[in-house]
């Protein structure tokens, strides 16, 4: 008798399958980052690793030569914009949904899904309006307009609308009895908040940081056209650079991407561990999807 | 020990859909006395609860505890405590990380809050699962853990919102036994709603009966009183058929002969039954309904004493008592006997109903006083 709790053979091979498509590329740029060694010309080198973080090289003439990109500038930008962002975010969306699900707002439901159908636009084409707002708000405060992280910051934050809505859903999940009983036991809001709310809603907060933060981290479009310095460029944007038209240095481009991957990654496995951790005390039905952004 | 006031409270609200409302109730609760609200599901048992609680907002009325007007009072100010149904307990805290959350914003030294914790504990036998999460006691430990949270505060006032929910058969009685101890031994007034009456007989000094009016969408205070008066003289047939186990079973028929203390009745199956009632109240030839329990209604003995004929539908044998489902005519009557064996295996049984265990209620449901003297025996 087969073994219900084993796959069948072709189960396995259609799994087989769709590993090898993801992994081929993260591989082949592992690969590609180490010299392509190998192949016809390459060689085992760790030399694009080295000019990524900002060593020194001996080049073919024997000088010793740095990478013209400052990447870990580069990255350090984009942990800074996504890190400001997520925390941002999550607390501005957690206040919002609240808000939305347990006071009684005047015409909450058409303001949540006015907020949904907001998000479908696509933002690209919001573009050029987007950098005329971002210049105008910079003549008053320069630390939010054109050419700043936080202007970027700011931008990123008005499409805070799905995470408003995804914590909403988790917000109307949390039984009221919870935030009633401790008002009878004469808690504050404040403590409230801080005591049954946020602790009961962690996993959602943590869902929301995480995928708030992997958007801002990799985010292009809107980046490329408010940031126009070579000091203030975040990965996404710094990565070009790499592939100009007269050179395309794809070696030190795969060992900058792996780079800038990694932050992510790490994230995701940390935050990974506490959401396994917490949805063991649960919250009603603590079903978290994966959503896409 | 508060003293609970409910003068004309009255809330309007729509509730899937339709329009609610819990109509002009008047309720005085005394100090370290224990009512037992009890009405069948959605009669609006909770929001009466909770509008003492504060969770909820008047459209009508006033209440006041130990004298004092609370419309206005927030919750967190009321001193009071409340078990609820559901979610009586956090999940992300253990039992007595739950008991000090309740104890934390009363004005306790660390130490004094450690004291209680000990002391409630040991009151609900709690000491062996106090350091585990909800998620990993039992339904009854859970209801005890949600018990010993209301009561470690030592409010004046606890409200419990149907506290023996989910629990069944023996460990009910038993915590039923375990809060009455409590209750008497602190002192504490104590309002609590079930749709069990015999959690509030068990437990209650007084029980006041809400049901819902004959529309369907309001809510009316039936009556108040001590449990044995209210399964005695209930007040009409909401009460009547609230109060006791199986329900009580109702013929319909007309009055023949009105008498301050034996009333004669005549069924619309044509049998004559005796009725020790005072009915100078209503009028010969009104309709009425006649009421019985199943724990008075009798098998006939003889030919001279029996009153109708009913047809055996089925039997449930538990042992101690045997409840005999018959059908008179389309209405079912319900008979318990003590022993299993007296039972006829005939089809058709005859029935006695003893003149002072019968019920009359007029053509409004509401009841002819009774006059029987054996009725507190």
């Amino acid at each position: 008798m087969r073994n219900p709790s084993y796959a069948s053979w072709w189960q396995h091979l259609v799994l087989c399958c769709i590993c090898g498509l993801i992994l081929t590329p993260v591989i082949l740029v592992v690969w590609v980052s180490l010299g392509s060694p190998g192949s016809q010309t390459g060689q085992w080198t760790l030399d694009y690793w080295r000019l990524v973080l900002g060593f020194a090289i001996q080049n073919d003439q024997g000088k010793w030569v740095t990478s013209p990109f400052p990447a870990l500038l580069w990255l350090l930008n984009s942990l800074k914009v996504a890190f400001i962002y997520a925390v941002l975010s999550t607390v501005l969306a957690a206040m919002a949904a609240y808000g939305l699900v347990r006071k009684n707002i005047y015409a909450s439901k058409p303001i949540a899904n006015g907020l949904l159908f907001m998000q479908f636009f696509p933002s690209v084409l919001a573009l050029v309006a987007v950098y005329i707002l971002v210049r105008k708000l910079g003549f008053y405060i320069p630390s939010l307009g054109v050419n700043s992280h936080g202007g970027l910051v700011v931008v990123y934050l008005g499409g805070l609308a799905f995470f408003i809505w995804f914590l909403k859903e988790q917000i109307a999940g949390l039984p009221s009895e919870y935030e009633e009983s401790a008002r009878v036991s004469s808690a504050s809001s404040w403590q409230t908040m801080t005591y049954v709310i946020l602790p009961l809603l962690l996993p959602g907060l943590l869902v929301t940081f995480l995928i708030s933060f992997t958007m801002a981290f990799g985010e292009f479009p809107l980046a490329s056209i408010l940031l126009q310095q070579q000091d203030q460029y975040t990965l996404a944007i710094g990565s070009q650079f790499y592939l100009s038209e007269q050179y395309y240095n794809w070696g030190e481009f795969c060992a900058f991407a792996l780079l800038s991957a990694s932050p992510a990654v790490i994230l995701l496995l940390l935050i990974q561990y506490w959401l396994v951790h917490f949805s063991q005390t649960p919250v009603k039905e603590s079903d978290y999807v994966a959503v896409d952004p | 020990m508060s003293q609970l006031i409910l003068s004309h409270v009255s809330k309007s609200f729509i509730s899937q859909g339709r329009p609610d409302l819990l109509l002009d109730i008047n309720l005085y609760v005394d100090e370290g006395e224990c009512l037992g609200i009890v009405g069948s599901s959605g009669s609006g048992k909770s929001t009466l609860l909770r509008m003492i609680a504060g969770l909820e907002t008047l459209t009508q009325g006033e209440i006041f505890i130990d004298q004092k007007l609370m419309n206005t009072v927030p919750v967190t100010r009321r001193g009071l405590e409340m078990v609820f149904q559901q979610h009586a307990l956090f999940p992300h805290m253990t039992l007595e990380q739950n008991i000090l959350f309740g104890l934390k914003h009363r004005s306790l030294t660390k130490a004094e809050q450690r004291q209680r914790v000990k002391w409630v504990s040991k009151l609900f036998d709690l000491e062996r699962v106090i350091n585990q999460l909800p998620m990993h006691l039992s339904s009854e430990n859970i209801q005890r853990g949600a018990l010993a949270k209301a009561i470690a505060p030592q409010a004046l006032l606890v409200l419990l919102d149907e506290p023996f929910a989910g629990l069944s058969g023996d460990t009910r009685s038993q915590l039923r036994l375990e809060l009455n101890r409590v209750q008497r031994q602190l002192g504490t007034t104590f309002v609590m709603t079930t749709h069990h009456y015999q959690d509030a007989m068990a437990v209650a000094d007084r029980m006041a009966v809400i049901s819902h009016l004959s529309d369907q969408t309001m809510t009316n205070l039936e009556q108040v009183g001590p449990p044995l008066e209210l399964y005695h003289n209930p007040r009409n047939t909401q009460v009547a058929q609230l109060i006791g186990e199986p329900k009580m079973c109702f013929l319909k028929g007309a009055l023949v002969e009105t008498n301050n203390k034996l009333s004669m009745v005549k069924l619309t199956s044509g049998e004559r039954i005796a009725v020790q009632v005072d009915t100078r109240q209503g009028e010969v030839g009104s309709a009425i309904t006649l009421g019985i329990r199943a724990e008075h209604l009798r098998l006939a003995q003889n030919p001279q004493e029996t009153h109708l004929l009913a047809q055996v539908v089925g039997i449930d044998k538990f042992g101690a008592d045997t409840f005999v489902y018959l059908n008179h005519q389309g209405r079912q009557l319900v008979l318990r006997m003590i022993t299993a064996t007296a039972l006829p295996s005939v089809s058709e049984i005859p029935l006695h109903f003893p003149s002072e265990a019968c019920y009359l209620f007029n053509d409004q449901g509401i009841a002819f006083p009774r006059t029987s003297e054996q009725l507190y025996l």
